[in-house]
Protein backbone atom coordinates (compact mmCIF):
# COMPACT_ATOMS: atom_id res chain seq x y z
CA UNK A 1 0.00 0.00 0.00
CA UNK A 2 1.67 3.30 -0.84
CA UNK A 3 -1.50 5.41 0.67
CA UNK A 4 0.02 8.06 3.18
CA UNK A 5 -1.15 7.82 6.65
CA UNK A 6 0.45 11.42 7.23
CA UNK A 7 1.67 13.96 4.94
CA UNK A 8 3.11 17.51 6.10
CA UNK A 9 3.05 20.19 4.06
CA UNK A 10 5.52 23.31 4.09
CA UNK A 11 5.14 23.97 7.89
CA UNK A 12 6.63 26.60 9.39
CA UNK A 13 7.18 27.94 12.57
CA UNK A 14 8.92 30.59 14.19
CA UNK A 15 10.23 31.60 18.07
CA UNK A 16 10.54 35.15 17.80
CA UNK A 17 13.34 35.62 15.44
CA UNK A 18 14.26 32.00 15.65
CA UNK A 19 12.63 29.63 12.75
CA UNK A 20 12.58 26.34 14.33
CA UNK A 21 10.86 24.52 11.32
CA UNK A 22 11.63 26.15 7.92
CA UNK A 23 9.54 24.94 5.46
CA UNK A 24 9.10 21.12 6.15
CA UNK A 25 7.35 19.13 3.34
CA UNK A 26 7.00 14.76 4.44
CA UNK A 27 5.15 11.76 3.63
CA UNK A 28 4.93 8.73 5.52
CA UNK A 29 3.63 5.53 4.27
CA UNK A 30 1.43 3.89 6.23
CA UNK A 31 2.80 0.63 8.03
CA UNK A 32 6.02 2.09 7.80
CA UNK A 33 8.31 2.52 10.46
CA UNK A 34 10.54 5.78 10.07
CA UNK A 35 13.02 7.50 11.64
CA UNK A 36 14.11 11.43 11.74
CA UNK A 37 17.45 12.06 12.28
CA UNK A 38 19.43 15.64 12.80
CA UNK A 39 21.97 17.85 14.65
CA UNK A 40 20.36 19.28 18.18
CA UNK A 41 18.15 22.30 17.80
CA UNK A 42 17.22 21.30 14.08
CA UNK A 43 13.49 21.34 14.96
CA UNK A 44 12.48 17.99 15.35
CA UNK A 45 10.91 18.21 18.50
CA UNK A 46 9.30 21.30 17.05
CA UNK A 47 8.20 19.25 14.22
CA UNK A 48 6.41 16.34 16.22
CA UNK A 49 4.93 19.41 18.48
CA UNK A 50 2.92 20.80 15.66
CA UNK A 51 2.39 17.53 14.25
CA UNK A 52 0.23 16.58 17.02
CA UNK A 53 -1.49 19.96 18.28
CA UNK A 54 0.81 21.30 20.63
CA UNK A 55 1.42 24.22 18.64
CA UNK A 56 -0.16 25.51 15.59
CA UNK A 57 1.74 25.95 12.78
CA UNK A 58 2.68 29.69 11.29
CA UNK A 59 1.71 28.12 8.22
CA UNK A 60 1.60 25.22 6.24
CA UNK A 61 -0.71 22.33 6.67
CA UNK A 62 -0.63 18.81 8.27
CA UNK A 63 -3.36 15.52 6.67
CA UNK A 64 -3.39 12.74 8.89
CA UNK A 65 -5.52 10.01 7.06
CA UNK A 66 -6.22 12.53 4.21
CA UNK A 67 -7.97 14.69 6.61
CA UNK A 68 -6.94 18.40 7.87
CA UNK A 69 -5.61 17.95 11.21
CA UNK A 70 -3.26 21.33 12.04
CA UNK A 71 -5.44 23.65 13.91
CA UNK A 72 -6.94 20.76 16.01
CA UNK A 73 -6.61 20.57 19.79
CA UNK A 74 -3.78 18.08 20.69
CA UNK A 75 -6.58 15.30 22.19
CA UNK A 76 -8.90 15.83 19.10
CA UNK A 77 -5.72 14.61 17.19
CA UNK A 78 -5.37 11.80 19.67
CA UNK A 79 -9.06 10.64 18.71
CA UNK A 80 -7.79 10.61 15.08
CA UNK A 81 -5.44 7.94 15.89
CA UNK A 82 -2.22 9.90 16.42
CA UNK A 83 -0.13 9.67 19.48
CA UNK A 84 3.22 10.78 20.68
CA UNK A 85 5.86 10.06 23.48
CA UNK A 86 7.70 13.18 24.38
CA UNK A 87 11.75 13.46 24.46
CA UNK A 88 11.46 14.58 27.95
CA UNK A 89 9.49 11.76 29.79
CA UNK A 90 6.42 13.63 31.99
CA UNK A 91 5.47 11.29 34.12
CA UNK A 92 2.81 11.80 36.32
CA UNK A 93 4.30 11.59 39.91
CA UNK A 94 1.78 10.99 42.18
CA UNK A 95 0.39 8.40 40.53
CA UNK A 96 1.08 4.90 40.21
CA UNK A 97 2.86 3.66 37.20
CA UNK A 98 -0.06 1.25 36.53
CA UNK A 99 -1.72 4.60 36.17
CA UNK A 100 0.89 6.47 34.21
CA UNK A 101 0.03 4.12 31.60
CA UNK A 102 -3.66 3.34 31.86
CA UNK A 103 -4.22 6.94 31.54
CA UNK A 104 -3.37 6.36 27.02
CA UNK A 105 -6.60 3.79 26.57
CA UNK A 106 -10.03 5.32 25.85
CA UNK A 107 -11.82 3.52 28.56
CA UNK A 108 -15.90 3.85 29.29
CA UNK A 109 -15.01 5.22 32.96
CA UNK A 110 -13.72 8.21 31.54
CA UNK A 111 -17.13 10.24 31.06
CA UNK A 112 -18.65 11.36 34.52
CA UNK A 113 -22.13 9.58 34.54
CA UNK A 114 -20.73 5.73 33.22
CA UNK A 115 -18.11 6.46 35.82
CA UNK A 116 -20.80 6.61 39.27
CA UNK A 117 -23.30 4.24 37.90
CA UNK A 118 -21.73 1.61 35.27
CA UNK A 119 -19.14 0.48 37.43
CA UNK A 120 -19.68 -2.90 36.36
CA UNK A 121 -19.10 -1.94 32.74
CA UNK A 122 -15.42 -0.07 33.27
CA UNK A 123 -14.18 -2.48 35.77
CA UNK A 124 -14.14 -5.46 33.24
CA UNK A 125 -12.53 -3.30 30.81
CA UNK A 126 -9.49 -2.16 33.20
CA UNK A 127 -9.23 -5.58 34.04
CA UNK A 128 -8.51 -6.25 30.85
CA UNK A 129 -6.47 -3.58 29.96
CA UNK A 130 -4.43 -3.97 33.43
CA UNK A 131 -2.86 -7.73 31.71
CA UNK A 132 -1.93 -5.61 28.83
CA UNK A 133 -0.29 -2.85 30.96
CA UNK A 134 1.26 -5.76 33.01
CA UNK A 135 2.78 -7.38 30.09
CA UNK A 136 4.33 -4.45 28.73
CA UNK A 137 5.46 -3.71 32.14
CA UNK A 138 6.87 -7.04 32.01
CA UNK A 139 9.03 -6.36 28.64
CA UNK A 140 10.30 -3.11 29.86
CA UNK A 141 11.37 -4.71 33.54
CA UNK A 142 9.09 -2.69 35.63
CA UNK A 143 6.77 -4.77 36.33
CA UNK A 144 8.43 -4.64 40.07
CA UNK A 145 7.27 -0.99 40.14
CA UNK A 146 3.42 -1.34 38.68
CA UNK A 147 2.29 -0.19 42.28
CA UNK A 148 4.53 2.51 43.26
CA UNK A 149 4.74 5.74 42.83
CA UNK A 150 5.92 7.10 39.35
CA UNK A 151 7.93 10.08 40.80
CA UNK A 152 9.81 7.09 42.45
CA UNK A 153 11.49 5.93 39.20
CA UNK A 154 14.66 6.53 38.07
CA UNK A 155 15.26 8.92 34.96
CA UNK A 156 15.98 5.73 32.58
CA UNK A 157 12.79 4.11 34.13
CA UNK A 158 10.84 7.42 33.47
CA UNK A 159 11.97 7.40 30.36
CA UNK A 160 10.81 3.31 29.61
CA UNK A 161 7.20 4.37 30.92
CA UNK A 162 6.89 7.18 28.55
CA UNK A 163 7.49 4.67 25.27
CA UNK A 164 5.31 2.32 27.17
CA UNK A 165 2.01 4.86 27.81
CA UNK A 166 1.94 5.69 23.97
CA UNK A 167 2.49 1.67 22.73
CA UNK A 168 -0.45 0.74 24.95
CA UNK A 169 -2.50 2.81 23.43
CA UNK A 170 -2.25 1.24 20.09
CA UNK A 171 -3.55 4.47 18.33
CA UNK A 172 -2.85 3.89 14.11
CA UNK A 173 0.47 6.01 14.32
CA UNK A 174 3.02 6.55 17.19
CA UNK A 175 5.84 9.69 17.29
CA UNK A 176 8.46 8.56 19.35
CA UNK A 177 10.89 11.51 20.43
CA UNK A 178 14.32 9.55 20.81
CA UNK A 179 13.08 6.81 22.93
CA UNK A 180 15.50 4.85 23.58
CA UNK A 181 17.77 8.05 25.25
CA UNK A 182 19.15 6.87 28.63
CA UNK A 183 18.16 3.75 27.86
CA UNK A 184 20.61 0.84 28.09
CA UNK A 185 21.93 -0.49 24.79
CA UNK A 186 20.97 -3.97 25.04
CA UNK A 187 17.44 -2.81 25.93
CA UNK A 188 17.33 0.10 23.39
CA UNK A 189 17.44 -2.92 20.40
CA UNK A 190 14.78 -4.77 22.27
CA UNK A 191 12.96 -2.23 22.19
CA UNK A 192 13.25 -1.53 18.59
CA UNK A 193 12.86 -4.86 18.42
CA UNK A 194 9.22 -4.12 19.84
CA UNK A 195 8.77 -1.38 17.64
CA UNK A 196 9.08 -3.95 14.60
CA UNK A 197 6.86 -6.44 16.13
CA UNK A 198 4.27 -3.74 16.97
CA UNK A 199 4.41 -2.46 13.39
CA UNK A 200 4.12 -5.83 11.90
CA UNK A 201 1.61 -7.01 14.30
CA UNK A 202 -1.00 -4.41 14.90
CA UNK A 203 -0.23 -2.44 11.69
CA UNK A 204 1.11 0.73 13.81
CA UNK A 205 3.27 3.38 11.55
CA UNK A 206 5.80 4.66 13.77
CA UNK A 207 8.05 7.93 13.22
CA UNK A 208 10.74 8.16 15.43
CA UNK A 209 14.08 10.89 16.25
CA UNK A 210 16.82 9.05 17.01
CA UNK A 211 20.13 10.45 17.36
CA UNK A 212 22.23 6.72 17.53
CA UNK A 213 21.45 5.84 13.68
CA UNK A 214 23.42 2.63 13.98
CA UNK A 215 19.67 1.69 16.10
CA UNK A 216 17.77 2.78 12.95
CA UNK A 217 19.92 0.49 10.73
CA UNK A 218 18.14 -2.29 10.29
CA UNK A 219 14.83 -1.61 11.57
CA UNK A 220 13.29 1.28 9.82
CA UNK A 221 12.07 1.94 6.41
CA UNK A 222 13.01 5.01 5.39
CA UNK A 223 15.29 8.15 7.45
CA UNK A 224 14.31 11.91 7.11
CA UNK A 225 17.26 14.34 8.00
CA UNK A 226 16.63 17.48 9.43
CA UNK A 227 18.88 20.24 9.72
CA UNK A 228 18.25 23.99 10.51
CA UNK A 229 14.34 23.37 9.90
CA UNK A 230 14.54 21.85 6.75
CA UNK A 231 14.38 18.02 5.70
CA UNK A 232 17.97 18.35 3.67
CA UNK A 233 17.65 14.36 2.57
CA UNK A 234 15.55 11.07 3.29
CA UNK A 235 15.52 7.86 1.81
CA UNK A 236 16.72 4.37 2.80
CA UNK A 237 18.96 4.14 5.82
CA UNK A 238 21.48 2.69 3.90
CA UNK A 239 21.88 5.86 1.71
CA UNK A 240 21.02 8.43 3.63
CA UNK A 241 24.21 8.29 6.22
CA UNK A 242 25.99 8.07 2.56
CA UNK A 243 24.84 11.55 1.60
CA UNK A 244 27.51 13.98 1.48
CA UNK A 245 25.06 16.36 3.27
CA UNK A 246 24.45 14.75 5.74
CA UNK A 247 27.90 13.69 6.71
CA UNK A 248 28.50 17.05 6.71
CA UNK A 249 26.49 18.30 8.48
CA UNK A 250 25.67 15.38 11.55
CA UNK A 251 27.73 12.17 10.49
CA UNK A 252 30.48 14.00 10.53
CA UNK A 253 30.31 16.40 13.32
CA UNK A 254 29.79 13.26 15.53
CA UNK B 1 -22.13 28.78 77.75
CA UNK B 2 -24.98 27.60 79.93
CA UNK B 3 -24.92 23.71 78.32
CA UNK B 4 -21.08 22.66 77.56
CA UNK B 5 -23.27 19.60 75.64
CA UNK B 6 -24.99 21.90 73.15
CA UNK B 7 -22.05 24.03 72.47
CA UNK B 8 -20.37 20.59 71.58
CA UNK B 9 -23.20 19.70 69.03
CA UNK B 10 -23.54 22.64 67.16
CA UNK B 11 -20.04 22.58 66.42
CA UNK B 12 -20.34 18.91 65.37
CA UNK B 13 -23.45 20.02 63.07
CA UNK B 14 -20.83 22.62 61.52
CA UNK B 15 -18.07 20.70 61.10
CA UNK B 16 -20.24 18.52 59.18
CA UNK B 17 -21.78 21.34 57.20
CA UNK B 18 -18.32 22.79 56.50
CA UNK B 19 -17.13 18.59 55.84
CA UNK B 20 -18.98 19.25 53.05
CA UNK B 21 -17.44 22.45 51.49
CA UNK B 22 -13.76 20.82 52.42
CA UNK B 23 -15.00 17.71 50.43
CA UNK B 24 -15.93 19.77 47.45
CA UNK B 25 -13.03 22.08 47.29
CA UNK B 26 -10.70 18.83 47.71
CA UNK B 27 -12.49 17.65 44.54
CA UNK B 28 -11.74 20.60 42.83
CA UNK B 29 -8.40 21.36 44.21
CA UNK B 30 -6.89 18.05 45.76
CA UNK B 31 -8.12 16.08 42.22
CA UNK B 32 -8.24 18.32 39.97
CA UNK B 33 -5.28 21.36 41.33
CA UNK B 34 -8.24 24.13 40.51
CA UNK B 35 -7.63 26.69 42.55
CA UNK B 36 -11.60 28.25 43.74
CA UNK B 37 -11.07 30.91 46.21
CA UNK B 38 -14.94 31.74 45.36
CA UNK B 39 -16.14 28.88 47.61
CA UNK B 40 -17.95 31.65 49.91
CA UNK B 41 -20.12 32.68 46.71
CA UNK B 42 -21.67 29.03 46.11
CA UNK B 43 -22.06 28.14 49.70
CA UNK B 44 -24.25 31.76 49.65
CA UNK B 45 -25.96 31.18 46.90
CA UNK B 46 -26.96 27.91 48.11
CA UNK B 47 -28.32 29.14 51.43
CA UNK B 48 -30.58 32.33 49.30
CA UNK B 49 -32.14 29.74 47.28
CA UNK B 50 -32.82 27.69 50.13
CA UNK B 51 -33.89 30.66 52.23
CA UNK B 52 -35.90 32.11 49.52
CA UNK B 53 -37.79 29.15 48.69
CA UNK B 54 -38.03 28.29 52.34
CA UNK B 55 -40.20 31.82 52.34
CA UNK B 56 -42.34 30.94 50.10
CA UNK B 57 -42.98 27.52 52.09
CA UNK B 58 -41.33 25.09 49.28
CA UNK B 59 -40.19 21.96 51.72
CA UNK B 60 -36.24 21.58 51.93
CA UNK B 61 -35.92 18.56 49.44
CA UNK B 62 -37.11 20.67 46.67
CA UNK B 63 -34.77 23.77 47.63
CA UNK B 64 -32.19 21.72 48.14
CA UNK B 65 -32.60 19.93 44.40
CA UNK B 66 -32.42 23.95 43.47
CA UNK B 67 -30.43 24.86 45.41
CA UNK B 68 -27.89 22.40 43.71
CA UNK B 69 -28.96 23.32 40.07
CA UNK B 70 -28.77 27.08 40.55
CA UNK B 71 -25.15 26.73 41.91
CA UNK B 72 -24.06 24.00 39.63
CA UNK B 73 -25.20 26.29 36.71
CA UNK B 74 -23.56 29.23 38.00
CA UNK B 75 -20.50 27.23 38.50
CA UNK B 76 -20.15 26.59 34.66
CA UNK B 77 -21.47 30.00 33.85
CA UNK B 78 -18.52 31.40 35.99
CA UNK B 79 -15.86 28.74 34.76
CA UNK B 80 -16.39 28.90 31.21
CA UNK B 81 -14.62 31.87 30.45
CA UNK B 82 -12.55 31.56 33.34
CA UNK B 83 -11.66 28.43 32.84
CA UNK B 84 -10.52 29.26 28.99
CA UNK B 85 -8.01 32.15 30.38
CA UNK B 86 -4.73 31.22 32.62
CA UNK B 87 -4.80 29.55 35.51
CA UNK B 88 -4.24 33.16 37.81
CA UNK B 89 -7.68 34.08 36.08
CA UNK B 90 -9.39 31.42 37.79
CA UNK B 91 -8.66 32.59 41.48
CA UNK B 92 -9.13 36.14 40.14
CA UNK B 93 -12.66 35.28 38.82
CA UNK B 94 -14.01 33.48 41.77
CA UNK B 95 -12.98 36.27 44.39
CA UNK B 96 -14.35 38.51 42.46
CA UNK B 97 -17.54 36.37 42.34
CA UNK B 98 -18.22 36.13 46.21
CA UNK B 99 -17.55 39.94 46.23
CA UNK B 100 -20.18 40.72 43.27
CA UNK B 101 -23.01 38.02 44.59
CA UNK B 102 -22.47 39.71 48.38
CA UNK B 103 -23.26 42.65 47.26
CA UNK B 104 -26.14 42.29 44.92
CA UNK B 105 -28.05 40.89 47.83
CA UNK B 106 -27.06 43.78 50.41
CA UNK B 107 -28.39 46.16 47.97
CA UNK B 108 -31.40 44.55 46.48
CA UNK B 109 -33.82 44.22 49.28
CA UNK B 110 -36.62 42.48 47.17
CA UNK B 111 -34.66 39.84 46.55
CA UNK B 112 -33.42 39.08 49.58
CA UNK B 113 -33.64 40.66 52.42
CA UNK B 114 -30.77 42.98 51.54
CA UNK B 115 -28.71 44.02 54.59
CA UNK B 116 -30.85 42.29 57.28
CA UNK B 117 -31.27 39.04 55.87
CA UNK B 118 -33.81 36.66 55.45
CA UNK B 119 -35.00 35.03 59.03
CA UNK B 120 -37.47 31.91 60.04
CA UNK B 121 -36.22 29.48 57.56
CA UNK B 122 -38.18 26.35 58.36
CA UNK B 123 -35.67 23.37 59.70
CA UNK B 124 -36.04 20.45 57.28
CA UNK B 125 -36.99 18.12 59.40
CA UNK B 126 -40.00 19.53 61.51
CA UNK B 127 -41.08 16.89 64.06
CA UNK B 128 -43.88 18.57 66.90
CA UNK B 129 -42.84 18.24 70.62
CA UNK B 130 -39.64 17.62 70.47
CA UNK B 131 -36.95 19.38 73.12
CA UNK B 132 -34.19 21.53 70.99
CA UNK B 133 -31.71 18.96 72.14
CA UNK B 134 -33.72 16.15 70.36
CA UNK B 135 -33.95 18.48 67.39
CA UNK B 136 -30.57 19.61 66.95
CA UNK B 137 -29.36 15.66 67.15
CA UNK B 138 -32.09 15.27 64.44
CA UNK B 139 -29.89 18.23 62.82
CA UNK B 140 -26.56 16.57 63.28
CA UNK B 141 -28.25 13.52 61.49
CA UNK B 142 -29.09 14.79 58.47
CA UNK B 143 -26.32 17.16 58.08
CA UNK B 144 -24.24 13.63 58.48
CA UNK B 145 -26.22 11.82 56.37
CA UNK B 146 -25.52 14.12 53.26
CA UNK B 147 -21.90 14.47 54.12
CA UNK B 148 -21.39 10.65 53.54
CA UNK B 149 -23.20 10.71 50.56
CA UNK B 150 -20.96 13.62 49.32
CA UNK B 151 -18.17 11.46 50.68
CA UNK B 152 -19.33 8.17 48.95
CA UNK B 153 -20.35 10.15 45.40
CA UNK B 154 -16.67 11.65 45.47
CA UNK B 155 -14.88 8.40 46.81
CA UNK B 156 -16.61 6.68 43.97
CA UNK B 157 -15.52 9.21 41.35
CA UNK B 158 -12.03 9.82 42.22
CA UNK B 159 -11.49 6.21 42.26
CA UNK B 160 -12.60 5.19 38.87
CA UNK B 161 -10.87 5.88 35.44
CA UNK B 162 -13.03 9.38 35.32
CA UNK B 163 -10.94 10.37 38.87
CA UNK B 164 -7.57 9.12 37.26
CA UNK B 165 -8.39 11.75 34.23
CA UNK B 166 -8.73 14.47 36.78
CA UNK B 167 -5.52 13.59 39.19
CA UNK B 168 -3.60 13.50 35.34
CA UNK B 169 -5.05 17.36 35.01
CA UNK B 170 -3.89 17.69 38.13
CA UNK B 171 -0.21 16.67 37.37
CA UNK B 172 0.06 17.44 33.62
CA UNK B 173 -2.58 18.88 31.47
CA UNK B 174 -0.77 18.21 28.34
CA UNK B 175 -0.42 14.50 28.79
CA UNK B 176 -4.04 14.65 30.00
CA UNK B 177 -4.83 16.45 26.33
CA UNK B 178 -2.01 14.44 24.36
CA UNK B 179 -4.09 11.59 25.87
CA UNK B 180 -7.11 12.32 24.49
CA UNK B 181 -8.96 13.65 27.24
CA UNK B 182 -10.92 17.49 26.67
CA UNK B 183 -9.50 19.36 29.85
CA UNK B 184 -11.22 21.81 29.24
CA UNK B 185 -14.49 20.13 29.47
CA UNK B 186 -13.12 17.82 32.56
CA UNK B 187 -12.75 20.99 34.73
CA UNK B 188 -16.13 22.74 33.66
CA UNK B 189 -17.41 19.09 34.90
CA UNK B 190 -15.46 19.42 38.26
CA UNK B 191 -16.53 23.12 38.45
CA UNK B 192 -20.29 21.83 38.04
CA UNK B 193 -19.87 19.19 40.78
CA UNK B 194 -18.07 21.44 43.38
CA UNK B 195 -20.26 24.21 42.79
CA UNK B 196 -23.74 22.30 43.80
CA UNK B 197 -21.85 20.75 46.27
CA UNK B 198 -21.12 23.75 48.25
CA UNK B 199 -24.92 24.85 47.34
CA UNK B 200 -26.33 22.04 49.00
CA UNK B 201 -23.94 22.86 52.15
CA UNK B 202 -25.51 26.52 52.08
CA UNK B 203 -28.66 24.81 51.99
CA UNK B 204 -28.25 22.93 54.90
CA UNK B 205 -26.41 25.68 56.63
CA UNK B 206 -29.25 27.87 56.18
CA UNK B 207 -32.19 25.57 57.28
CA UNK B 208 -29.59 24.65 60.60
CA UNK B 209 -29.01 28.38 61.13
CA UNK B 210 -32.62 29.48 60.64
CA UNK B 211 -31.43 32.76 59.20
CA UNK B 212 -29.08 34.03 56.66
CA UNK B 213 -27.53 37.49 56.00
CA UNK B 214 -24.85 38.99 53.75
CA UNK B 215 -22.61 39.49 56.71
CA UNK B 216 -22.05 35.15 57.32
CA UNK B 217 -20.45 34.87 53.97
CA UNK B 218 -17.35 36.96 53.77
CA UNK B 219 -14.31 35.92 52.47
CA UNK B 220 -12.90 34.40 55.54
CA UNK B 221 -15.12 31.21 54.96
CA UNK B 222 -13.45 30.67 52.17
CA UNK B 223 -10.16 30.65 53.56
CA UNK B 224 -11.25 28.76 56.10
CA UNK B 225 -12.53 25.45 54.07
CA UNK B 226 -8.83 26.36 52.28
CA UNK B 227 -7.32 25.87 55.67
CA UNK B 228 -9.57 22.27 56.00
CA UNK B 229 -8.21 20.77 52.64
CA UNK B 230 -4.54 21.54 53.47
CA UNK B 231 -4.36 20.57 57.45
CA UNK B 232 -6.63 17.87 56.51
CA UNK B 233 -4.40 16.59 53.12
CA UNK B 234 -5.53 17.26 49.68
CA UNK B 235 -6.23 14.48 47.65
CA UNK B 236 -7.84 12.49 50.45
CA UNK B 237 -11.58 13.29 51.24
CA UNK B 238 -11.12 11.46 55.12
CA UNK B 239 -8.98 14.13 55.30
CA UNK B 240 -10.54 16.72 54.00
CA UNK B 241 -13.50 15.82 56.73
CA UNK B 242 -10.72 15.53 59.19
CA UNK B 243 -9.32 19.14 58.17
CA UNK B 244 -12.84 20.49 58.75
CA UNK B 245 -13.01 19.14 62.11
CA UNK B 246 -10.00 20.24 63.04
CA UNK B 247 -10.47 24.20 62.12
CA UNK B 248 -14.24 24.23 63.76
CA UNK B 249 -12.94 22.84 66.84
CA UNK B 250 -9.64 25.26 67.12
CA UNK B 251 -11.62 28.09 66.07
CA UNK B 252 -14.46 26.70 68.78
CA UNK B 253 -12.05 26.35 71.75
CA UNK B 254 -9.95 29.08 70.89
CA UNK B 255 -13.20 31.63 71.24
CA UNK B 256 -13.63 29.53 74.48
CA UNK B 257 -10.51 30.38 75.30
CA UNK B 258 -11.78 33.92 75.98
CA UNK B 259 -14.41 33.61 78.94
CA UNK B 260 -11.75 31.71 80.88
CA UNK B 261 -8.61 33.52 80.34
CA UNK B 262 -8.13 37.32 81.04
CA UNK B 263 -5.84 37.99 78.38
CA UNK B 264 -4.27 41.29 77.01
CA UNK B 265 -5.28 41.40 73.86
CA UNK B 266 -8.37 40.53 71.50
CA UNK B 267 -9.72 37.46 71.64
CA UNK B 268 -10.62 37.61 68.12
CA UNK B 269 -7.22 38.70 66.88
CA UNK B 270 -5.71 36.03 69.33
CA UNK B 271 -7.85 33.18 67.16
CA UNK B 272 -6.15 34.60 64.09
CA UNK B 273 -2.90 34.29 65.19
CA UNK B 274 -3.42 30.77 66.56
CA UNK B 275 -5.17 29.67 63.37
CA UNK B 276 -1.96 30.83 61.73
CA UNK B 277 0.23 28.80 63.77
CA UNK B 278 -1.51 25.95 63.41
CA UNK B 279 -1.22 26.07 59.63
CA UNK B 280 2.07 27.10 60.07
CA UNK B 281 2.99 24.18 61.80
CA UNK B 282 1.25 21.31 59.62
CA UNK B 283 2.31 22.66 56.38
CA UNK B 284 5.95 22.95 57.81
CA UNK B 285 6.08 19.76 59.28
CA UNK B 286 3.54 17.71 57.06
CA UNK B 287 3.67 19.66 53.61
CA UNK B 288 1.00 16.70 52.54
CA UNK B 289 -1.74 17.48 55.27
CA UNK B 290 -2.25 14.88 58.32
CA UNK B 291 -3.53 12.23 56.10
CA UNK B 292 -1.40 11.63 52.95
CA UNK B 293 -2.85 11.18 49.32
CA UNK B 294 -3.21 7.16 48.94
CA UNK B 295 -0.87 6.39 45.80
CA UNK B 296 -2.36 3.07 45.00
CA UNK B 297 -4.59 1.60 42.87
CA UNK B 298 -8.22 1.72 43.92
CA UNK B 299 -10.43 -0.59 44.59
CA UNK B 300 -13.07 -2.15 42.46
CA UNK B 301 -16.75 -2.14 44.15
CA UNK B 302 -18.41 0.06 46.46
CA UNK B 303 -18.02 -2.78 49.15
CA UNK B 304 -14.47 -2.97 49.17
CA UNK B 305 -14.18 0.89 49.19
CA UNK B 306 -15.94 0.99 52.45
CA UNK B 307 -14.20 -1.94 54.06
CA UNK B 308 -10.69 -0.15 53.34
CA UNK B 309 -12.00 3.09 54.60
CA UNK B 310 -13.15 1.23 57.70
CA UNK B 311 -9.46 -0.12 57.93
CA UNK B 312 -7.99 3.29 57.80
CA UNK B 313 -10.34 4.69 59.75
CA UNK B 314 -9.68 1.81 62.50
CA UNK B 315 -5.59 2.20 62.53
CA UNK B 316 -6.18 5.73 62.23
CA UNK B 317 -7.71 6.00 65.35
CA UNK B 318 -5.52 3.23 66.73
CA UNK B 319 -2.15 5.23 66.56
CA UNK B 320 -3.66 8.26 67.62
N1 LIG C 1 8.93 26.88 23.08
C1 LIG C 1 10.04 27.39 22.47
N2 LIG C 1 10.31 28.70 22.58
C2 LIG C 1 11.39 29.23 21.98
N3 LIG C 1 12.26 28.51 21.25
C3 LIG C 1 12.04 27.20 21.10
C4 LIG C 1 10.92 26.57 21.72
N4 LIG C 1 10.94 25.24 21.40
C5 LIG C 1 12.04 25.08 20.64
N5 LIG C 1 12.69 26.23 20.47
C6 LIG C 1 13.91 26.42 19.65
O1 LIG C 1 13.67 25.83 18.40
C7 LIG C 1 14.84 25.16 17.94
C8 LIG C 1 14.50 23.73 17.61
O2 LIG C 1 14.26 23.04 18.83
P1 LIG C 1 13.82 21.53 18.88
O3 LIG C 1 13.52 21.21 20.28
O4 LIG C 1 12.76 21.32 17.90
O5 LIG C 1 15.16 20.79 18.41
P2 LIG C 1 15.44 19.24 18.32
O6 LIG C 1 15.77 18.95 16.92
O7 LIG C 1 14.37 18.46 18.92
O8 LIG C 1 16.78 19.12 19.17
P3 LIG C 1 17.28 17.95 20.16
O9 LIG C 1 17.88 16.90 19.28
O10 LIG C 1 18.30 18.62 20.99
O11 LIG C 1 16.11 17.47 20.92
C9 LIG C 1 15.88 25.32 19.02
O12 LIG C 1 16.77 26.34 18.65
C10 LIG C 1 15.08 25.70 20.26
O13 LIG C 1 15.83 26.56 21.06
MG1 LIG D 1 14.20 17.26 20.52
Amino acid sequence: MDTPILTADSLVKKFGGLIAVNGVTLSIKKGDMVGLIGPNGSGKTTLFNILTGVYKPDSGKVFFNRERIDGLQPHQIYHKGLVRAFQMPRILQRMTVLDNLLISVKNPGDKFLPALFKRKNWLKFENDIRNKALEILEFLGLEKHCYVPAAELSGGQMKLLEIARALISEPSMILLDEPTAGVNPVLANDIYMKFREIKKNMDITLFIVEHRIELLIGHVDKVHVMHQGKIIAEGKPDDVINNEDVIKVYLGSV
Amino acid sequence: MADPLMYLLDAVAYAGIFGILSISLNFEYGYTNLANFGKVAFFMIGAYVTAIMSSLKYPFIVNSILAILITGVIGVLTSLPALRLKEDFLAITMITLGEVMKLIIKNEEWLAGGVWGISGIAPAIVIPGLTFRERLIIQIALIYGILIACYFICELIVKSPYGRVLKTIREDELIASTYGKNVFKYKVQVFAVGSAMSGLAGGLFAQYIGTVNPYMFEPTVTFAIWMMVILGGPANNLGAILGAFMVEGFQRSSRLLKDYLNLPLDPVNLQVMLTAILVITVVFYRPQGLLKEKIKPYEGSLHKIIASKFMEVKSWIRRS
